[in-house]
């Protein structure tokens, strides 16, 4: 039996009831061939165009080598300043979140299909939505800082629109998943579409939107720390510096102290998670 | 009907109505059905046979194929989106599935039913609510007997109790009709039973007109005393309880053809 003979008997197979053994091997569509190839293509042509340089990969043991002896110890001459820095950035974070979540909760409301007050209006917000988080939050950042220049100003923008964009779906997609029952209890004693959202939306969407919400604070901590490489404030306007000028000892403190903060801020997000499902829920249930 | 040319005037008139479901369903054929002001109708039937369309008809969460529906002087067909809100207002409703909002207070739950004639912000939580609705829901509470739960959370109630906070939640809403959608289905006897007896007492009391679809026997021989009942859509008996034999009421849980009754009568 040649190949081609087991894709043709794979094919014929749906169509009538077969008692053979199946074979071992069946050909892959010829879909997946087809995107296998362009993804190797493109890997190989990178390889070939982007002419990797073998003696510059070398000499990067060394400099990594170089890189560990200069940073230790880790210099904590600047540390009162750093330490300025990082709270900049904990505060960006914080401040931009907030922003970012009181803004999703209408947002969402008017995204959700089943609030939506206009079919239309839904589908504009899940569009805007989208493209807010299509566009990375360094790349928000760029925009802000050319909107208002230099500073946490910019970070804190560009954080509450990245967060906006998570956070609307996250929160329009849970309040699709509300029970219709108390929704048409309460439309049917002839409550406005706001109150039915406030009586009964909110209050079954409240536990979600608040666990969404502590998972975006963590991500704004682990965004915001880098945001100041562009120029949005905090800790990342201190580490590129560090880096040029070959300060590695600063830099590794910088890096140990944004380690530090964003385990912290894991840490202190699961626990209150924790209270918040309680310890009924997280009971070993199988 | 005998005792309805005593009490009042017909607060529902429903003629010749149809209902056809898009999926080609007919749920309901020709049905001429009237119920007077402080009347208590059980509406009995087989699952699908079309007790609970014709009750959703009566204030449009169906939209009726054709025929006429009038309700406190509505034409529920024709009425408009504000007409129908005005009318849906006076129209309290208990369902099968409860429908508490689980996370809020029981108090919180009971305020809500004030929404439709008092809809300000402060009476979505029951914490902010204006004193009158704090009191008057505490009374509403108080008369299904559940005002001790009153902070607490909706879903840590029995389903009784639950069910009973509903109750209460439909008087805060000071409706003139009653529309009980299977209320003891997902209830155990004797709970049930408490509800069913809760639900008699006030409809009573304040004189509500009660429309109660049920699908047990047992408790429309129990509670009932105008029985309308439906079998595949059509209205097939409409009289008081005590003039319904059991071969009466057993023969509309019988299935729809011709065939299943003669084997049924073959086999008595």
């Amino acid at each position: 039996m040649t190949p081609l003979d087991a894709t043709t008997t794979a094919a014929s197979d749906s169509g009538k009831t077969v008692e053979e053994l199946p074979p071992r091997f069946t050909f892959p569509k010829w879909t997946s061939v087809a995107l296998a190839v362009l993804l190797l293509g493109l890997a190989v042509n990178g390889l070939i165009r982007m002419d990797i340089s073998w003696e510059r990969m070398a000499e990067g043991p060394a400099n990594i080598w170089d890189f560990v002896t200069g940073a230790f110890p880790p210099n904590l001459e600047r540390a009162p300043n750093l330490a300025e820095a990082m709270l900049e950035t904990l505060e960006m974070a914080i401040i931009g979140t907030a922003i970012g979540v009181l803004l999703s909760v209408p947002a969402a409301v008017l995204a959700a299909q089943n609030t939506t007050p206009l079919g239309p209006v839904g589908v504009a917000m899940r569009f805007i939505l989208t493209v807010l988080r299509s566009i990375p939050e360094l790349v928000w950042a760029l925009i802000f800082v050319m909107a208002v220049g230099l500073g946490p100003l910019a970070g804190i923008f560009a954080i509450a629109v990245d967060v906006l964009g998570f956070a609307g779906r996250f929160f329009a997609e849970r309040i699709e998943e509300v029970e219709r029952g108390p929704i048409d209890a309460l439309r049917s004693t002839g409550a406005t579409g706001i109150a039915v959202v406030a009586g009964a939306v909110m209050p079954a969407s409240f536990a979600s939107f608040t666990a969404t919400s502590l998972y975006c604070l963590e991500k704004a901590i682990r965004g915001a720390t880098i945001l100041g490489m562009v120029g949005a404030g905090g800790i990342g306007m201190e580490l590129t510096p560090a880096f040029t000028l070959r300060q590695f000892d600063t830099a590794l403190t910088i890096i140990l102290m944004i380690l530090v903060v964003v385990f912290l801020a894991e840490q202190l997000s699961s626990l209150v998670r924790r209270k918040m499902l309680g310890t009924d829920q997280l009971q070993r249930a199988v | 009907m005998p005792q309805s040319d005593t009490t009042g005037s017909n607060v529902i008139r429903v003629a010749r109505l149809n209902k056809v479901y898009s999926t080609g369903t007919q749920a309901l054929k020709d049905i001429n059905f009237t119920a007077t002001a402080g009347e208590t109708v059980v509406l009995l039937g087989a699952n699908g046979s079309g007790k609970s369309t014709l009750q959703k008809c009566l204030n449009r969460l169906v939209e009726p194929t054709s025929g006429s529906v009038e309700v406190l002087s509505t034409d529920v067909t024709t009425a408009n989106k504000r007409q129908l809100t005005a009318l849906r207002r006076q129209v309290g409703m208990v369902h099968q599935r409860i429908n508490l909002v689980r996370e809020l207070s029981v108090l919180t739950n009971v305020v809500h039913g004030a929404l439709g004639r008092a809809p300000s912000p402060r009476n979505w939580i029951g914490a902010t609510a204006k004193p009158e609705q704090r009191d008057e829901a505490m009374e509403a509470l108080h008369r299904v007997g559940l005002a001790h739960t009153a902070g607490k959370r909706a879903e840590q109630l029995s389903g009784g109790q639950q069910q009973r906070v509903a109750i209460a939640r439909m008087l805060m809403q000071r409706p003139k009709i009653v529309l009980a959608d299977e209320p003891v289905a997902a209830l155990d006897p004797h709970a049930g039973r408490a509800v069913m007896d809760m639900l008699w007492e006030i409809t009573e009391e304040q004189n509500l007109t009660l429309i109660c679809t049920l699908h047990q026997l047992e408790l429309a021989r129990t509670y009932g005393s105008r029985i309308v009942a439906l079998r595949d859509g059509n209205l097939e008996i409409d009289t008081h309880i005590s003039q319904l034999g059991n071969y009466q009421l057993e023969r509309l849980y019988t299935a729809n053809s011709a065939h299943q009754v003669v084997l049924e009568g073959a086999a008595r």
